[in-house]
């Protein structure tokens, strides 16, 4: 009885538990919201990786050392993937450098749309790589992820709240109405950010990251405070900056609610 | 207040140690002993070009760049043509990359080097001096002894070795230009690679 329990619970953990695969001080898996799906259905799913402590792996904009954390999918004929998304980041010191990354369990969704005729398990290949560091290493990893969809009603797994949890932090086109302005001022570069009336967005208290490399120095915090009517920030340009700034794009994260924007600027 | 001078202190400090070594001004001055025990002084070097490429044999990146052969061939084909080319170990004693002198030139040898000089700066003191912050980042110093290029190796910033063809080859522009007496063209760009682990 006991025996057959436990074949029921591995049974059941190989069907909801996708393979972890472990390489470069983290091991990553492709976890889906539901294995099952109608034909021209979207599943949420996403890339997790869990990184060995005290190490962390980079944002799309590493900073200074390191590498973007790269997902790749070439969907069969039929299949959509978007993604993946990349959450917001942490900001590392490592020595003198500063970086944008992440530590702990990150997810990274990936959304699917299943083919119009899905009618028999398919298949989907992920290829993923990152470059994880310490303060007194940096090691490769690199996985090749699997995820099988059968076609049926939708039915949530156990990584479905993780992965909707997930979604929610990726960040969102700026809301309509919502600008961002940058001027130089010698070595500074000044941020004004306008929110439309009626917006009660407190942004002093969002995290800013440059998703635009070699602009602001990567030391610089950001953060936005009221001034007039709107919201501003400033930082000192990066020695790399060129001299002519043509855009840039900011990512503001919420401390308090996850909810986080994507915000370019052009220079016209 | 308070945040926002502490904002700007950390700023202008970084601007501050990240261009220690600015092209068109001298090169930081170094002295130091080689794996070889030879005597290495930038000052003596006067009249050569000289190359300073910081090194982490443990590196993803560095393993790039000498696993494939793109570095060997480089150190190669530039000393063919009367450039020093002295490659630095900064890594700090127990983390990543660190070896003592004479290992430090085992490791070398094994991983294809044909650099002119290798130099174990341990304490980071020539790393500091330039402010080198990942490896590889490379240095290109004129003649005369004036900095003429701090930046990348190329321009993709991968650990996997098929991208080196594709890439724009900043190191070997700037050296030519350098070769050639013309201005270096993208003198100074932001180098990618692991943190240097002083």
């Amino acid at each position: 009885m006991k025996s057959r329990l436990l074949g029921m619970l591995l049974v059941t953990l190989a069907h909801t538990q996708a393979a972890d695969v472990t390489s470069g001080r983290a091991s990553a898996s492709w976890i889906t919201a539901s294995e099952t799906a109608r034909p021209g259905e979207l599943v949420h799913s996403a890339v997790r990786i869990r990184i060995d402590p005290g190490w962390h792996i980079y944002w799309t904009q590493p900073g200074e050392g390191g590498v973007k954390t790269e997902i790749s999918c070439k969907p069969p004929a039929g299949w959509v993937v978007e993604g993946p998304g990349y959450p917001p980041p942490k900001r590392f010191l490592t020595g003198e450098l500063a970086s944008f990354g992440y530590e702990g369990t990150v997810l990274f969704p990936l959304t699917i749309r299943t083919p119009a005729g899905f009618d028999k398990p398919a298949s989907l290949v992920a290829r993923v790589s990152w470059l994880a560091c310490s303060e007194d290493a940096c090691v490769p990893g690199e996985a090749e992820l699997t995820l099988t969809l059968r076609p049926g009603n939708a039915s949530a797994t156990d990584q479905a709240g993780a992965i909707a949890t997930a979604l929610r932090k990726i960040p969102r086109p700026a809301a309509e109405g919502l600008s961002l302005a940058v001027s130089e001022d010698g070595p500074l570069l000044k941020f004004q950010l306008t929110a439309p009336a009626g917006n009660g967005t407190d942004f002093s208290t969002f995290d800013v990251f440059p998703a635009t490399p070699d602009i602001i120095a990567p030391t610089a915090i950001l953060r936005f405070a009221r001034e007039g009517g709107g919201w501003s920030a400033s930082a000192p340009k990066s020695g790399y900056a060129p001299s002519r700034i043509d855009a840039i794009t900011l990512v503001l994260a919420s401390r308090n609610d996850g909810e986080s924007w994507e915000i370019p600027w052009k220079n016209r | 207040m308070k945040t926002i001078a502490s904002t700007l202190f950390a700023g202008l400090m970084a601007m501050a140690s990240t261009f220690a070594a600015e092209p068109g001004k001298p090169a930081p001055a170094f002295t130091a002993k080689s794996v070889k025990a030879e005597d290495v002084s930038l000052s003596s070097l006067k009249g050569r070009t000289v190359v300073l490429e910081w090194v982490n044999f443990d590196c993803p990146f560095v393993k790039k760049h000498y696993s494939s052969g793109n570095l060997p061939k480089l150190q190669e084909s530039y000393t063919a043509k009367g450039v020093v080319w002295i490659t630095v170990n900064s890594s700090a004693p127990g983390k990543q990359g660190h070896l003592e002198p004479a290992k430090l030139a085992e490791r070398a040898t094994k991983e294809g080097s044909k650099a002119t000089h290798i130099i174990a700066d341990a304490d980071g003191t020539i790393g500091k001096a330039y402010g080198a912050k990942v490896t590889p980042h490379v240095f290109v110093i004129q003649p005369d002894g004036t900095l003429a290029y701090n930046g990348a190796i190329d321009s993709k910033a991968s650990t996997k070795p098929e991208d080196i063809d594709s890439a724009d080859k900043l190191l070997a522009q700037a050296i030519d230009a350098v070769l050639d007496g013309k201005p270096v063209a993208n003198a100074k760009n932001a180098p990618y690679g692991c943190g240097v682990k002083y």
